[in-house]
């Protein structure tokens, strides 16, 4: 009876993954196949029979204008936030300075801003300072978000201080230690940060739609949601979109699984 | 004050490492923090700018449609995260014996969605919970049942919602509690293996309590992602029907780009801001009891 207990567990299991793994097939297989193969009853959604027209038709669409927007905003927020987290995380982990305390305090609480608060003014404040309709208006408060900073000081305290103390006898300056040897080290942390800061800002569905405006600067999740409603029957074209914003995140967190995962884990156990 | 100074100088490096973080802080998270702060006390919507005092304050909680909103919220964030944390612990708890590769899977199976776009996840949703075509009425049909509406009865709609954001935010309690279950000792199961105990006082005796920390910190984070959620009752149900899905940061969005009452939408920001910060404080203060730095 225990025996058959654990095994209705698995199928269950078996049963819940098949679900959660449900729209990554609908969409994979529902871009290769035509318009009116989605509307039938039974769906056609089985693997045979593909077609690229629905790509086609997206490219007509000048999709890829959409995609490049995507990776210009999440590749340049991933390498300016990692510069700016490197230099903090750095300054909070290994340098004393009068009101380094207070100033981390500040960081813990920013964490805790929640979108709410910020949704309006950052709006506000993006068409005075002309960054309105602009990929950078997306990009640089990327960077200031607390996370990253947060992060690599953790990962950075873990650095022996020998290291750093020998550095100086030896008579290096600043930079060359932050370069030469602290950031090296850091490695792994840097991957786990990058992986998770471009992500996020690929999937940043809010930020995109308060602050782009013109077609020609759709990223690809506004892409997308437009496609829903202006092209409401054409469900096709809908899933080719979803599969060209989708699989290049899917194979990136499978390719880089080991990194993700440390990254969500010292984020969380470490306090 | 000259000491001071002096310190200030001797440590420039630390400061200077620390400047551009400070300077984007500034500019896109303070600024805009104090300028929702002020906004909220004055009505604006482009063409003019009006001190309004607490007028905004009063306006909201006289307005039927936001107290629903924070009624909705609240339902959702007390179904989704007892869901959750009670998925996670019982998948964790399954795997955590078994081989490396079936881990890796069932970790990265689960997590997939929350890597996906909500657009792309919602697209595929629609499709599949759409009464006309599509999975579900695919389903209904076989059973030779009435295609279920999901958009039409605010309880199908919000099962619709809740179930895609419990598929989405299910893959991090599992990785989370996944790592903390590999730091219990195994010394403490062969422990109770000799006293006899079955796998299911083990989990409720052992696991479960060891694990605390893990689940208060999800609990945490959860409860406050939970009264942020935007995007999905935006695109699948556009907070419909007649607003039982609208949650707050939803209808703060309509309040601010739809109907331009910036000031009250501000207003808005304040007080789930006050929330957020209340609940966050309280749980904060009750985990840190518990863990040890």
């Amino acid at each position: 009876m225990y025996f058959g207990l654990k095994v209705i567990q698995r199928l269950l299991l078996s049963l819940l993954l098949a679900i959660a793994m449900l729209p990554v097939y609908v969409m994979t297989v529902g871009s290769l196949k035509g318009n009116s193969a989605l509307f039938q009853i039974p769906p056609d959604i089985l693997p045979f029979a593909f077609t690229l027209e629905n790509f086609k038709s997206l490219y007509g669409m000048k999709v890829f204008q959409w995609f490049s927007n995507s990776v210009i905003v999440s590749g340049l927020s991933t390498i300016l936030t990692l510069f700016v987290a490197c230099c903090a995380g750095y300054s909070f982990a290994k340098k004393n300075y009068p009101g380094k305390n207070i100033i981390f305090v500040i960081l813990l609480a920013t964490m805790m801003i929640p979108r709410q608060i910020l949704m309006v003014p950052t709006f506000v404040l993006m068409r005075k300072i002309g960054l309105y309709d602009s990929l950078f208006g997306l990009i640089l408060p990327a960077a200031a978000a607390p996370f990253g900073v947060f992060l690599m000081k953790q990962f950075m305290q873990t650095l022996p201080n020998e290291l750093i103390e020998s550095s100086i006898i030896d008579g290096c300056s600043e930079i060359k230690i932050f370069c030469n040897i602290v950031i090296p080290l850091s490695k792994p942390a840097i991957g786990a940060l990058a992986i998770f800061v471009f992500m996020a800002s690929w999937n940043d569905f809010m930020w995109q739609l308060i602050l782009l405006t013109s077609r020609a600067r759709w990223t690809m999740p506004l892409a997308l949601a437009n496609l829903m409603q202006e092209k409401i029957s054409f469900v096709g074209y809908q899933m080719a979109g979803a599969a060209m914003a989708s699989l290049p995140m899917i194979a990136i967190f499978l390719g880089f699984q080991s990194y993700f995962i440390k990254g969500i884990t010292v984020g969380a156990i470490k306090g | 004050m000259n000491r001071l100074a002096e310190r200030i100088i001797k440590n420039k490096w630390g400061y200077l490492f620390l400047l551009p973080w400070v300077l984007l802080f500034t500019i896109f998270i303070f600024l805009p923090f104090v300028i929702g702060l002020i906004l909220s006390m004055y009505e604006y919507n482009f063409a003019a700018l009006k001190f309004a005092f607490f007028d905004n304050f009063i306006l909201l909680f006289q307005d039927s449609i936001f107290l629903n909103s924070i009624a909705t919220t609240l339902l959702l964030a007390v179904i989704i995260v007892p869901v959750c944390i009670t998925l996670a612990l019982w998948v964790s708890n399954l795997i955590f014996n078994s081989g490396n590769t079936v881990q890796s899977l069932v970790k990265a199976g689960f997590y997939v969605p929350a890597v996906i776009s909500s657009a792309a996840l919602v697209i595929t949703w629609k499709w599949i919970f759409n009464p006309a075509y599509g999975l579900s009425k695919y389903f209904t049909d076989l059973l030779g049942a009435a295609s279920i509406d999901w958009y039409g009865s605010p309880v199908n709609a919000v099962l619709v919602v809740s179930i895609l954001l419990i598929l989405i935010l299910v893959g991090q309690p599992i990785i989370l509690y996944s790592a903390a279950m590999g730091g219990i000792p195994v010394s403490y199961y062969e422990a109770a293996n000799i006293d006899g105990a079955t796998g299911l006082q083990k989990f409720f005796n052992i696991t479960l309590p060891l694990l605390k920390p893990t689940t208060l910190f999800i609990m945490v984070t959860m409860t406050i992602g939970s009264l942020q959620i935007f995007e999905i009752p935006m695109l699948l149900t556009a907070g419909g029907p007649q607003f039982k899905t609208t949650t707050i940061l939803y209808l703060l969005y309509k309040t601010a780009f739809e109907y331009t009452k910036f000031g009250l939408a501000s207003a808005m920001g304040v007080v789930l801001f006050i929330i957020i910060a209340i609940i966050a404080l309280i749980q904060f203060k009750y985990l840190r009891s518990d863990i040890q730095y």
